[in-house]
């Protein structure tokens, strides 16, 4: 069940006035939990059980890290815990990669190197991310396990952000959890608001967005170098207002059920310099990043050269975390390397703030170009080529993604000004009604008639 | 590493306190809505198509838009048309017959009706200022286009309409712009009879077009046609194909048409002169593809064979619509859609209606040599 599908404005007008009138937390999160696995299985009921098995495992393994002072046994639940949830990324999401990465290999030792088909379940790489951290942070000892099935089991499956994120932390969804949360007219009224934010974020700029990308990517060489620049930067706004849009409902309907998410963005384009835009993009794989792994492999903490090496692979990690292709691994390696440099002093930190977004924008749309071009190398250096040398082709402006791109520009603009509390629509204001009522009336006259998914659920 | 610290709850301030008098509340709301709505009615109109009924016209029999000074395309192409008498897209009146004007009636599909480029460029519009502008002082007059093409419509609809267009007004040539030869297949079918007085859409009367087209997207999926079901069951779902469009005929089922007495049902429609002119989509981007070549060739050659037995004449203008791409002047779609697929915009509607032109060259010579 997609946010912008038609069911769930339905799915979640049933489950909110459900939970608000159910009685005690038991209740409550019961309710939340059965809700949770049915949006889930709305999509394949057959993949629940992968849910299960996770939360089974982190539930068992945590209390038993914590119960015990050896740490030799410590370290071999911790073990059990990463190799039966990053096994289960593996086999479901890289498995078919690395065959199809070693069928020379393959063949020469005699093996087909037919790859399996096997189905990506939805929203594995956000739940395995959640579970794992959860289960680290308990043996960290920055944690203490649940006592409460029930509770660990919705901090899993929690409907709002099971899919695509945000990626909540036990530490802030479980204490959450284990109250009834107080009813609220104003949160009521942000949660609502944001959620429509998100839906016109998705629908009236990410999906116009994508109508140009979706046709110039799949053949740039018949178009002119400037019609790529648009295009690259027509899929820089649409990934972004995509996945925020897709976030912001998430938020939105975690706070009209009474429960606080972190933000996810916080208008990346504004950065000027890469760890300024990773400090605004997705923000909650970011600090998973930075502290399950990056931490990890020693931070920072051993000179310049083991910084640069763990940069590079948290960084690689990260964009093979995206998807199972080359260009994902390349666009990670690309930030890394950015990163290191900046971290090495040859920065944007000394140059002006406008060379500095200018250098951040060109990294970030380089990046966006392997992204996009996933398993496609070629095609990604055509089209820097093509984009470097302004080739002729076919000049293609489509109006609506050139409005788009322009909204986007404002938005990013009005950001820094007083405009943004403005945009956030508040209750007192009198154009609030106004405003939302074009708002809901654009996004019925845009809604989109065919399945029009989120870019990041094929993550 | 800079990666991101977290922040709870994005940094966002939560919304100020609701006003406390619910009535309060429920009059701005109400005003808001009100004021909002008003705003998009305004507006809609820069961004929306116009939806209008659709009437039987009395002298072709067929549903027909209703006439309006001002219909509506936005999606593709962004065009206001004038629907005149008979459902004409383009034409506000109909004119008088003079002795020294040569009248043609244009059928064809939407490609042909051309909605989505404006009333200048329409290929009617084209092939009367060409005969002007290429023509004059030659041994050809003026010619004056009466264009009835209509979205959706083939031979199946064309035929009995030019019996009757014959019967009620003066046409000296019919011409058939075809893109797809499918349209032509249907030539000999049989079919019903509309009802006189009868009006489809007549919602769209009193219904302004941005509520007709949320309703559209709210109830109906697809293309439009299909109304949307919601599904609540548990997944997966099995992928069911939808239903091909009524035109869509198979290559096997294509290569098996008679084409012999799908032209000979046109030509028995009428006694006036008929032209085909052929250009499909070509040169065509297919998933970042530029596909140059008809799929349908050898079918064109047996129509070309079974119009000449007819004494059709036919014109092909796939050439002039692949050296205008070659030359970067794509002849199908616009900014607001996409080059190389979808309809025919200004530069392909010239082309047609230089092929058109050529055609009614070409019947007006044979006329004169029988006549002499």
């Amino acid at each position: 069940m997609l946010f912008t599908q038609l069911e769930f404005p339905i799915f979640f007008a049933i489950i909110l006035i459900a939970a608000w009138l159910s009685r005690g937390r038991t209740l409550r999160n019961t309710l939340l939990l059965v809700a949770s696995y049915y949006f889930y299985a709305h999509w394949d009921y057959r993949f629940c059980v992968l849910l299960m098995l996770s939360t089974a495992v982190d539930f068992v393994v945590a209390k038993q890290i914590h119960r015990s002072e050896n740490e030799v046994f410590r370290r071999r639940m911790l073990l059990i815990s990463l190799v039966i949830n990053l096994g289960m990324l593996g086999y479901f999401k890289y498995c078919d990669f690395f065959i199809a990465s070693a069928r020379p290999l393959l063949q020469a030792c005699g093996l087909s190197g037919e790859t399996l088909g096997i189905i990506l379940p939805v929203g594995i790489s956000f739940f395995t991310f959640q579970t794992l951290s959860y289960t680290i942070d308990v043996y960290r000892r920055k944690l203490a396990p649940t006592n409460s099935l029930l509770d660990f089991a919705l901090f899993v499956a929690f409907f709002p952000q099971l899919v695509a994120g945000p990626i909540v932390r036990a530490r802030e969804l479980l204490p959450q959890l284990a109250a009834v949360p107080k009813f609220s007219r104003r949160r009521m009224y942000g949660g609502a608001q944001q959620m429509l934010r998100g839906a016109a974020k998705k629908i009236l700029i990410a999906d116009r967005l994508g109508e140009m990308v979706d046709v110039v990517f799949a053949g740039p060489e018949l178009y002119s170098g400037l019609t790529i620049w648009i295009a690259v930067i027509a899929y820089a706004g649409q990934i972004y207002y995509d996945f925020a849009g897709y976030s912001d409902i998430a938020i939105g309907a975690a706070k009209m059920l009474g429960y606080r998410f972190p933000a996810n963005f916080r208008h990346p384009y504004l950065a000027t310099s890469m760890g300024d835009f990773w400090h605004r993009w997705h923000m909650t794989l970011s600090r998973w990043l930075r502290d399950y792994v990056y931490v990890s492999l020693g931070g920072n903490r051993n000179g310049h050269w083991q910084t640069y090496r763990n940069l590079l692979l948290t960084m690689t990690l990260g964009g093979l975390w995206h998807g199972a292709a080359w260009t994902f691994l390349l666009w990670g390696l690309w930030h890394g390397i950015s990163l290191a440099i900046e971290k090495a002093g040859a920065t944007t930190k000394r140059m002006p703030r406008l060379l500095g977004w200018v250098m951040t924008m060109f990294i970030v749309l380089v990046g966006w170009i392997l992204f996009r071009c996933a398993g496609d190398l070629p095609q990604a250096t055509a089209m820097i080529q093509q984009m470097a040398t302004f080739s002729k082709g076919i000049a293609w402006y489509p109006p609506l993604a050139i409005g788009a791109i322009a909204v986007m520009v404002l938005e990013h603009l009005a950001w820094r000004t007083p405009l943004r509390k403005a945009m956030r629509l508040p209750s007192d204001r009198w154009y609030s009604p106004i405003a939302t009522t074009i708002l809901l009336w654009a996004l019925v006259i845009y809604a989109p008639q065919q399945f029009s998914p989120f870019v990041y659920f094929q993550f | 590493m800079c990666l991101a610290q977290f922040q709870s709850s994005s940094g966002e301030r939560s919304p100020n306190d609701m006003p406390a008098n619910i009535k309060e509340l429920f009059g701005t709301w109400f005003i808001g809505v009100v004021v909002g709505t008003v705003i998009i009615a305004v507006t809609s109109p820069l961004f929306l198509r116009s939806y209008a009924p659709l009437t039987v016209d009395s002298v072709r029999q067929v549903y027909t838009l209703s006439q309006t000074p001002r219909y509506r395309w936005r999606s593709e192409g962004y065009a206001d048309s004038v629907i005149g008498p008979l459902g004409m897209p383009g034409r506000s009146d109909l004119p008088a017959t003079k002795t020294d004007t040569l009248r043609v009636a244009l059928w064809g599909d939407s490609q042909t009706e051309g909605v989505a480029v404006s009333d200048a460029d329409k290929i009617y519009a084209q092939c009367e200022r060409q005969s002007v502008e290429r023509f004059t002082g030659d041994e050809f007059k003026q010619m004056v286009v009466l264009p009835f093409a209509r979205s959706g419509e083939d031979a199946h609809d064309w035929v009995p309409q030019m019996s009757r267009i014959d019967e009620h007004l003066t046409v000296d040539v019919h011409v058939f712009f075809i893109a797809e030869l499918v349209d032509l297949a249907a030539a000999n079918q049989s079919r019903s009879n509309v009802q006189a007085n009868n009006t489809k859409f007549a919602y769209s009367n009193y219904a302004p077009a941005f509520v007709i087209q949320a309703a559209r997207n709210l109830f109906t999926t697809g293309d439009g046609a299909q109304p949307r079901r919601l599904r609540f069951s548990l997944g997966p779902t099995q992928t069911v194909s939808a239903p091909p469009p009524r035109k869509e005929l198979t290559h096997d089922q294509i290569t098996k048409v008679d084409w012999q007495t799908s032209i000979h049902a046109i030509t028995g429609g009428t006694t006036k002169p008929v032209v085909i002119v052929y250009g499909p989509v070509v040169p065509s981007i297919v998933s970042g593809t530029v596909v140059a070549i008809d799929e349908h060739a050898n079918e064109f050659e047996r129509i070309k064979q079974a119009a000449f037995s007819n004494g059709v004449v036919v014109v092909d203008v796939r050439d002039d619509l692949l050296d205008a791409a070659g030359r970067g002047n794509w002849p199908h779609g616009f900014h607001n859609g996409q080059f190389g697929s979808g309809h025919l915009n200004k530069i392909g509607n010239e082309i047609v209606a230089r092929g058109i032109l050529r055609g009614v060259k070409q019947v007006m010579r044979r006329t004169d040599q029988g006549s002499n």
